[in-house]
């Protein structure tokens, strides 16, 4: 590009970006990852603060009937509490809402689903 | 070359998808925990970069966890190298993670300082408070800087390349263009030495 007042030379002012190009040879294309432990890998980083920052999705149509009560049930009962990272408990409460279940039938339908 | 865009702003999608620029350059935006893992297994390219916000959050510790080279940028400034810390450790942590299936699994990264003074300018003695206290701590860093300047602010006004800034006359490109090849050449340079200790016999 000419400069305003003609005292640049076209040649000095333009860049040529073509020049000093960087060599990449030798760089294989990225390799299909191993499968991680993603329960370990946001437990790991939990205690530094690495949270999940993306929205639950709630239900708000009205129109959904909320959970029955169920009846009760014939063999006794125990309780468990289980403390987790808050990654971990929005999947687990995002599951069990997505499928409207309690959270004892979302632990029974996962143990199923992995033949337990 | 693939650039994921993890940002929840989306700043490279909006720069790709809403400017003119003839870039070949390949991004992918959209970028959610849920989905991280399967997008990045479907790239195929040499490289792909994920794009981050600056926050701990789990889809930061989750690239990390992914990812063969992690670049931590931090500006001067306390908050800025507070965060750092925090993705240091999360590294560190995540690379134990992952060596529990596979012993040789190293997750290497390098702090890059941005927006420093252009060479010439003054320097704050925050940074170099900074700067003193990576080097006592032994953390990994780039030699290069990425100074603050004009071009690159005018990247994403523009919406083109640094190499297609030319007729808009954005502060001194000249020097933007010399600061990001040198950064290019020293990570192309640590990547290449990475790949040498992973893979000693075939180099």
């Amino acid at each position: 590009m000419s400069s305003k007042f003609g005292l640049i030379d076209d040649a000095v002012d333009v860049v040529d970006r073509s020049e000093g190009k960087i060599d990449l040879s030798g760089f294989a294309p990225v390799q299909k990852r191993s499968p991680i432990d993603l329960a370990e890998v946001d437990a790991a980083a939990a205690p530094h603060g690495f949270v999940s920052r993306e929205a639950v999705p709630v239900i708000t149509d009205a129109a959904t009937p909320g959970r029955r009560r169920r009846a009760v049930p014939s063999e006794p009962t125990r309780h468990l509490a289980v403390r987790m990272v808050q990654s971990q408990y929005d999947r687990f409460v995002g599951y069990a809402d997505r499928y409207k279940l309690t959270y004892h039938d979302a632990i029974t339908k996962l143990l199923d689903a992995a033949g337990e | 070359m693939c650039v994921l865009d993890a940002d929840p702003n989306q700043p490279i999608m909006d720069w790709k998808t809403n400017g003119i620029s003839k870039t070949t350059l390949k991004v992918i935006g959209g970028i959610k925990e849920s989905n991280l893992m399967e997008v990045l297994d479907a790239q195929n390219d040499q490289f792909v970069f994920i794009d981050l916000e600056g926050t701990a959050s789990v889809l930061v510790s989750r690239s990390i966890a992914m990812s063969d080279f992690v670049i931590i940028p931090v500006q001067a400034s306390a908050v800025d190298v507070r965060q750092a810390g925090k993705a240091i450790r999360a590294v560190k942590d995540e690379e134990k993670v992952a060596q529990r299936s596979n012993m040789l699994r190293k997750i290497p990264y390098r702090v890059l300082m941005t927006r420093t003074p252009a060479p010439g300018a003054p320097v704050s003695s925050v940074q170099r408070q900074l700067e003193s206290e990576l080097v006592d701590a032994k953390v990994p860093r780039f030699r290069t800087s990425l100074a603050e300047r004009l071009a690159y602010k005018a990247i994403f006004v523009e919406r083109l390349t640094l190499a297609e800034l030319g007729e808009h006359k954005v502060g001194n490109l000249e020097a933007a263009y010399q600061n990001i090849h040198e950064l290019v050449e020293e990570l192309v340079e640590t990547l290449r030495e990475i790949e040498r200790k992973r893979y000693p016999n075939e180099q």
